[in-house]
């Protein structure tokens, strides 16, 4: 997997008296694409502010790279964020609001950044093409340099975002999806080990979303950075994320890969909240038999006791729609609606609704018979809290 | 903007003809003119009016407003800059009272506020008697100096400069400042650079709604300065009061155009009208 | 839009009502007078007595008075001018030359011989050789002097000895006397006319320039109005020159504290040459009320009403049986021994006119007062 960046132990947030976080352990690796999926209150957004600096844990540690940083204020930490209504700075242009974090550092982190001895260098080259004979480098030659060095990779980032000649516009004169890739260059400009993202396509439309996503996924792939991710739409996650965090009341959920979290959810939370699931109590009769709705079906690659009561996880798309004399499971359509790409079927088995995508229109009040193939059904363990 | 709201904003615009513009032109006409108060019946044309413009006193009076106006707009920005910020970053539950407190004096009669200002500065007052019954005896008497009008003018203004800045502050987006600390930068340096230049704006409004009373006053000179200090707002009231209004009205435009200057350059600076809210 | 019509309604019934109600112009009397300078109670008396409205408007210099009755906005029927602004009026034809026949109560010896004497000198001083006397009637009259802090140690004595010097003069003074001047142009000037013993009414340049020397070699530490006289009393301003009856005003205030006569801790020096000023009641030529304010004047003429209005104003009552009233008090009442004493000893009685002092202020050209306005200014900025 790689080296492990971040490390929270046990973490812990009130507000109010109310937990927002309870005792989250979660472990993220270097150059991956994390993201923290949940319903709004979840306390997805209060872990990356955690991370980054703007909250303290009232519990645990927030280890980076080793070291402890519960209380190293937002300033000190190789972490940028780029945040949900972007935070440009209004009274700068697009340049400046690119260069500004830059800009405002210390002399000595600067010279750090940039490699002193290149700077030199580059000076005495620049020198010796001019023809100027004295080699001896002052601290006004240093900072000039610093400047022009910034300004190259504040251009270089604009560049990365696709808004080079852009530079020298106003903020209110760019559009909504323009701040987004502005705050972004803004962000990665300072060469993060961490890069958080808050929520930052929510506002956009869906076309334009749809390619913001690709395009992250290109820099985040590009730069190897550390992409951390919070979102709500489970769509966004599945398409960016190398893994996810589906978190709920301050707790995690599952966390894995996208494919993993949708073909094997590990509660009925996410078996809602990621795509659509028909779930339906059954027993796992013995080993790659289970047995739901008066019918015993093939299943596999789980382990559970013999007669222990499971709930079964069936994706609509997942289901086959055949004759009704062969089927295991039968149903009455209730409603079929053209969804553009699909039908969504909802048909009523053994008085449970289920969802279904097929490709045909099938007529409502049609008695259809219903297949499921063995992979795809999943099984998850039965939580009493349910 | 409705049809309905223009009609009902007629009768103010009629007023503003009647009693702003058209008294501006009235006095606008006196500086050409020798009259007996404001008749115009017995009026002559004259130019010898701008002679006073040459006058060294009314050319001190003038620079002596103009140096306490900028002094006061100076130390109250500095003041008003100071205590707006803290109560901005204070963790008060109702900031908006601490704010109406700190406006309350101006809800009293100006001129017994300067009164009593003045009466504290002199060496024999309440407060003194009070104190030297039990045994403390201290005094000041600046009462007369300029220290103690721009004290007055400072103490008098310092709330219409509070007001703007800390609307203004209030007005900044709060992830601005966590955006900048996230990009590195430290809180000093994120107060200069982010929340700093984006106040500005409230500070310039504060500077006009202090530098022009500043500047036209004549109370507080008056009563603070014991009559000795003459500001451009004294020489105008003396003439006005001795029935001169030809003199008068000419140093007041001089004012008036001053003002309106400022205005406009207030303007040219920041064109979306935010400033003057 | 039935909304805006109740408004509209509403709005002008307000405006009618409060017109009507100051209307009833037959039986109002319109008096233009100064502030604090009128006794209510016998305004009162007055309406009571005539079945009238006494509209008093108030006006705090005589100049404002000239542009009132000039501009003719509201026709006054009464108003209070000083001796100069009498002159100025007069020679404008603002006012209407009263029929003393109107006056029973109005005789010229019941006038005091000091008053009598400041009409001689407005009379004097007229430049046009006109007769002031038939267009007023005194209403009350004082001097000016130099209110001293009695505390100062050695001020007493140098005031007795060296009188108007010693207030321009500073080594004539015990050292760190703070000092004073009237913050008005025309006393401020007098004041330096009165030390000079220089004519009151001649426009002269070197008059302003000796008067430029005179403020500039002084250095005055105030240049106040009515805020010197609580100074003094306080203690925190030590000589100034002000009205007469600015420090009866402080006396009789200090005297209600219960602060014993001999502790008062201020006094009055009264010069040789001082300013002596009268305030006249005169009818304006378009008055609408003609008769009323006749019978109105006459009231105020009554010994006792006379004295009743005396008594809440600290200036002295022209009339000599209002005045031997005052001081021919025998009685237990605190107050009234208190002004008894007061008016005795500040407006002291002389049968020969020749002994009473000051002289009446006149009024001067336009560029007169634009001058001396400068040459103040020009004091203070440098």
């Amino acid at each position: 997997m790689g080296k492990v960046i971040i490390e929270l132990q046990d973490i812990v947030k009130k507000f109010d008296g109310q937990v927002i976080v309870d005792h989250l352990n979660l472990t993220i690796y270097e150059n991956e694409f994390l993201t923290l999926l949940g319903p709004s209150g979840c306390g997805k957004t209060t872990t990356l502010r955690m991370i980054a600096g703007f909250e303290k844990p009232d519990e645990g540690n927030v280890i980076i790279n080793g070291k402890i940083f519960n209380n190293l204020p937002a300033y000190a930490r190789p972490i940028n964020t780029v945040f949900q209504k972007y935070a440009l700075f209004p009274h700068l242009n697009v340049l400046d609001n690119v260069a500004f974090g830059l800009r405002n550092r210390s002399f000595k982190f600067l010279l750090s950044f940039f490699n002193e001895e290149e700077l030199k260098k580059e000076i005495i080259q620049e020198k010796e093409q001019k023809g100027q004979n004295n080699k001896k480098i002052t601290k006004l030659d240093l900072h000039k340099k610093i400047n022009e060095k910034i300004i190259e990779e504040a251009k270089k980032s604009i560049e990365l975002v696709k808004l080079s000649g852009f530079e020298n516009r106003k903020i209110d004169q760019m559009s909504g999806g323009q701040q987004q890739r502005i705050a972004l260059a803004r962000a990665i400009v300072n060469r993060p080990q961490i890069l958080l993202l808050d929520e930052p396509l929510s506002a956009l439309d869906l076309k334009l979303r749809e390619n913001m996503q690709y395009e992250l996924k290109e820099i985040q792939r590009k730069l190897g950075i550390t992409f951390i991710f919070v979102t709500h739409d489970q769509q966004e996650a599945m398409t960016m994320s190398d893994r996810i965090v589906v978190m709920k009341d301050g707790t995690i959920q599952q966390l894995g890969t996208p494919k993993n979290i949708y073909n094997e959810p590990q509660n009925r939370f996410v078996a809602t909240f990621i795509g659509e699931s028909n779930i339906i109590r059954g027993t796992y009769l013995e080993k790659n038999k289970i047995s739901f709705m008066d019918a015993i079906f093939d299943c596999m690659g789980y382990t559970f006791n013999d007669n222990e009561p499971v709930d079964v996880v069936i994706r609509p798309e997942d289901f086959d729609i055949i004759p009704k004399e062969n089927a295991k499971l039968t149903g009455t359509v209730t409603s079929c609606i053209f969804r553009g790409v699909f039908y969504e079927i909802c048909a009523d088995v053994h008085e449970m609704e289920f969802v279904i995508h097929a490709y045909e229109e099938i007529e409502v009040g049609k008695v259809i018979g219903l297949n499921v193939d063995p992979y795809e059904i999943s099984l998850m363990k039965v939580n009493e809290n349910e | 903007m409705n049809d309905s709201y223009k009609k009902l904003a007629k009768p103010y615009e009629i007023w503003l003809y009647i009693f702003a513009l058209f008294p501006a032109l009235v006095m606008f006409a006196l500086i050409f003119l020798d009259t007996e108060g404001i008749n115009l019946s017995e009026a002559s044309l004259t130019f010898g009016n701008f002679s006073q413009l040459t006058e060294s006193s009314t050319i001190i009076a003038f620079v002596n407003s103009l140096k306490f106006a900028f002094l006061s707009t100076l130390i109250c920005a500095i003041l008003g800059y100071f205590v707006a910020y803290r109560l901005f970053r204070s963790k008060f539950k109702n900031k908006f009272l601490i704010l109406t407190i700190l406006i309350l004096p101006m809800w009293s009669n100006i001129l017994l506020r300067i009164e009593a200002l003045g009466n504290v500065m002199q060496p024999n007052n309440i407060i003194t008697d009070i104190l030297s019954k039990i045994g403390i005896h201290i005094g000041i008497d600046i009462k007369g100096t300029s220290v103690a009008v721009l004290i007055g003018l400072v103490f008098t203004y310092l709330p219409f400069m509070i007001l703007p800045i800390y609307t203004a502050l209030e007005k900044i987006d709060p992830s601005l400042e966590e955006a900048s600390l996230d990009l590195g930068v430290t809180h000093l340096k994120t107060f200069w650079k982010v929340i700093f230049p984006l106040s500005i704006k409230g500070i310039v409004t504060g500077s006009i709604m202090v530098f022009l009373p500043c500047l036209s006053g004549f109370a507080i000179p008056e009563i603070l300065g014991s009559g000795n200090i003459v500001l451009i707002g004294n020489v105008i009231d003396q003439f006005f009061r001795n029935m001169n209004y030809n003199i008068g009205a000419l140093l007041a435009l001089l004012i008036l155009i001053l003002i309106l200057g400022a205005i406009f350059l207030v303007q040219k600076v920041d064109k979306e009208g935010e400033t003057l809210l | 839009m039935a909304k805006s019509k109740i408004i509209v309604l509403l709005f002008t019934l307000i405006i009618t009502i409060t017109l009507i109600s100051g209307c009833n112009s037959s039986n109002t009397l319109l008096l233009l007078n100064w502030g604090e300078y009128i006794n209510d109670e016998v305004v009162e008396k007055f309406e009571d007595k005539y079945n009238c409205v006494v509209n008093i408007s108030i006006a705090d210099s005589n100049e404002l008075f000239y542009s009132k009755i000039k501009s003719g906005t509201t026709v006054y029927d009464l108003v209070v001018p000083s001796d100069y602004m009498v002159q100025k009026m007069v020679e404008n034809n603002l006012l209407e030359k009263l029929d003393f026949s109107k006056l029973p109560n109005y005789s010229q010896d019941n006038l005091l011989p000091g008053v009598k004497r400041i009409s001689k000198l407005m009379n004097e001083s007229s430049r046009n050789e006109i007769d002031y006397t038939q267009y007023f009637v005194p209403y009350f009259w004082g001097t000016w002097g130099l209110m001293y802090n009695k505390n100062k140690q050695g001020l007493e004595d140098s005031l007795n000895q060296y009188g108007w010097q010693a207030y321009f003069d500073r080594s004539l003074l015990p050292s760190g006397t703070t000092v004073g001047m009237y913050n008005s142009i025309m006393h401020s000037y007098a004041a330096v006319m009165c030390s000079e013993n220089l004519p009151l009414n001649e426009e002269k340049d070197e008059y302003i320039s000796l008067c430029y020397d005179k403020f500039k070699a002084m250095h005055f530490d105030e240049w106040g109005t009515d805020t010197m006289k609580k100074s003094i009393a306080a203690g925190n301003l030590d000589l100034a020159f002000v009205w007469t009856g600015d420090c009866l005003d402080m006396l009789y205030s200090t005297l209600d504290d219960g602060t014993p006569i001999d502790e008062v801790s201020f006094d009055i020096y009264i010069p040789e040459k001082t300013i002596a000023f009268m305030d006249n009641l005169v009818m304006t030529k378009n008055a609408r009320h003609k008769d009323l304010a006749y019978q109105f004047i006459n009231f105020m003429l009554e010994t006792e009403n006379a004295k009743e209005n005396a008594s809440v104003v600290g200036y002295c009552t022209p009339y000599v049986s209002s005045y031997n009233a005052i001081v021919g008090y025998e009685g237990e009442e605190q107050w009234d021994n208190d002004w008894k004493y007061a008016v005795s000893k500040y407006y002291p009685y002389y049968e020969d006119e020749s002994l009473y002092k000051g002289t009446p202020l006149s009024f001067f050209s336009k560029k007169y007062m634009t001058d001396m306005t400068n040459m103040i200014n020009n004091v203070k900025t440098s």
